[in-house]
């Protein structure tokens, strides 16, 4: 059994859908990156697993649980952490604040835990204990992005969720981003990044292409990258 | 017209009464801040939890709250005064906000009019005399000394008014403790930057609206019990005609989303208030004042004094 299923899932916005009934599933321990153009739905596919928009039909389960239908809090509780779309850190709290707050569902861990969790995440990014006291809305877009992935690393999630991980980065940054997300991973969390960016492949076990709501691709990484008519294809690159 | 000059009336007096009545100011907004933080709306039936608070305590005192005859003592009709105004705040988020927020944000503060709307209604309705004499003050039923007295500024202030005080900076301080040290305060603070952010790292947005509305409702209802106590009239809607165009200029002029500042702002005006009443004696000189000091503190601090965002 898979440790995320997406079974025939659609959601989408008000009255208008986007989903169209997609379905995958991630292996535990893996790494799995969703594909896409602007508007084919990546967003909206982590938006739903994480609770933010509610399932119309399908489900979303979590260790063969399922967590479509649950609100957002509670999917975070369930074992799924979220770095959502536009980093979204509180900008008038500070770097170590926002970490902690992190931790929000894991009060029952006493403070020596969650404090042991924020020198993990600061052993990833020690670009943030360097900035533990500044506003995070007064740190660059790429501390913004390593902290928004710290945050969610902060609630211990068996699932983490990135959405678009170097989006507005240096190809420089965005690799050290990659880099980290790929020790995330083998110190054992399943990650599902949402990306558009290419150089992210190497580090993908799994690779998903999404089109128009519709998952029109779901292989092996490395398949993908040797492939050049799927980067042509899906990707537009060779 | 341009009063003669005479210390105690015009330096001693006025600051005491201006401090205490932008106390009450610094209150209402501090309840509307801690709503615009977390809602991101301006509450106009904030003041009115006051008057709610108010009239259940002085019915209650009197044994004439709903037709029963109660005769609580004053402490107790008090306290019932300060948890039906509270209530009535936990109510407006459970019946009206909450049904609105997904609605874009100018419908929440039609639906807050609404509800100061409904409350001034439902006060006619429950309180039908309209017009009562007054709360009785601390001193009226005889918990302090009527002759207390304490020299200042060639000011004589009363008990009533040391008390207001220590009630309303005691309910400042607690406030602004409350954001910085507390968990629930943090939680406030990370909805009102980052609502979506908040909920991924599992906080309840619903759980964070019902406590901020509580909290201020509590605010309002407190605010309502301190400036009316020893009043001369109690009437239907008496706080909102008072003290919200007060509240929410010192909301405004703190900040909008500073609690400090709200205070600050409350004392601002209550000074403004108390001083252009020494010195003008012509009409509305006091509104005047206060709307120049907004409008000078505006252009050259457009977050506000204390604001650290808009």
């Amino acid at each position: 059994m898979s440790l995320l299923e997406v079974d025939g899932l659609r959601t989408g916005y008000g009255a208008l859908p986007v989903l169209q009934g997609i379905s995958f599933s991630v292996e535990e321990g893996e790494t799995a990156v969703l594909f896409g153009l602007n508007g084919a739905g990546k967003t909206t596919t982590v938006n739903a697993i994480a609770g933010l928009l509610p399932a119309w039909e399908g489900q979303v389960r979590l260790d063969g649980k399922v967590i479509s239908g649950l609100e957002a809090p509670k999917v975070v509780a369930a074992g799924v952490g979220l770095s959502p779309e536009g980093r979204r850190v509180f900008p008038a709290l500070s770097v170590l604040t926002n970490l902690r707050l992190g931790a929000w569902t894991r009060k029952a861990d006493g403070k020596k835990a969650v404090e042991d969790t924020v020198e993990q995440v600061f052993s990833y990014f020690p670009r943030l204990e360097e900035r533990k006291d500044q506003l995070a809305g007064t740190m660059s877009g790429g501390e913004q992005q390593m902290l928004a992935i710290g945050r969610a690393v902060m609630s211990r999630p068996r699932v983490l969720l990135i959405d678009e991980a170097s989006l507005g980065l240096s190809p420089k940054l965005a690799q050290t981003v990659f880099q980290v997300v790929s020790k995330i991973n083998d110190d054992g969390t399943t990650v599902l990044i949402v990306e558009q960016n290419v150089g992210v492949l190497p580090y993908a076990d799994q690779a998903l292409i999404m089109e128009k709501g519709t998952l029109t691709y779901d292989g092996r990484g490395a398949e993908l990258e040797k492939s050049g008519d799927l980067r042509k294809t899906y990707l537009g690159t060779s | 017209m341009i009063l003669a000059f005479d210390p105690q009336q015009q330096l001693g007096q006025p600051l005491v009464l201006g401090v205490i009545e932008g106390s009450v100011y610094g209150l209402i907004a501090l309840g509307l801040v801690l709503l615009y933080k977390s809602n991101r709306i301006f509450n106009f039936a904030q003041a009115e939890f006051g008057t709610i608070a108010a009239l259940t305590a002085y019915f209650g005192y009197n044994g004439k709250l709903f037709g029963i005859p109660w005769h609580m003592p004053w402490i107790v009709a008090v306290i019932v005064g300060i948890f039906l105004g509270t209530l009535s705040a936990v109510l407006t988020e459970r019946l009206v906000i909450r049904p609105l927020f997904h609605q874009p944000k100018v419908i929440m503060v039609v639906g807050t009019v609404g509800v100061l709307l409904a409350s001034i209604a439902v006060e006619y309705l429950v309180f039908p005399t309209g017009g009562v004499a007054a709360l009785p003050s601390v001193t009226d039923v005889g918990l302090h000394d009527p002759a207390f007295r304490v020299g200042f500024a060639g000011y004589n202030v009363s008990w009533e008014q040391v008390l207001t005080l220590l009630v309303l900076v005691a309910m400042a301080l607690a406030a602004v403790a409350f954001f910085r040290y507390s968990r629930q305060g943090t939680a406030i603070l990370a909805v009102s930057q980052e609502p979506t952010a908040a909920a991924t790292v599992g906080i309840s947005i619903s759980r964070v609206s019902l406590l901020t509305w509580t909290l201020a409702g509590f605010l309002g209802s407190v605010a309502g019990i301190v400036s009316i106590g020893g009043a001369p009239l109690l009437v239907p809607g008496i706080m909102t005609g008072t003290a919200l165009v007060g509240g929410i200029t010192a909301a405004v002029l703190g900040g909008v989303t500073s609690m400090p500042g709200a205070f600050v702002g409350g004392l601002l005006v209550g000074l403004v208030h108390q001083y252009t009443q020494a010195f003008l004696s012509f009409p509305g000189a006091q509104n005047v004042a206060v709307g120049l000091v907004l409008l000078l503190v505006l252009l050259v601090f457009p977050r506000g004094l204390l604001g650290s965002e808009t």
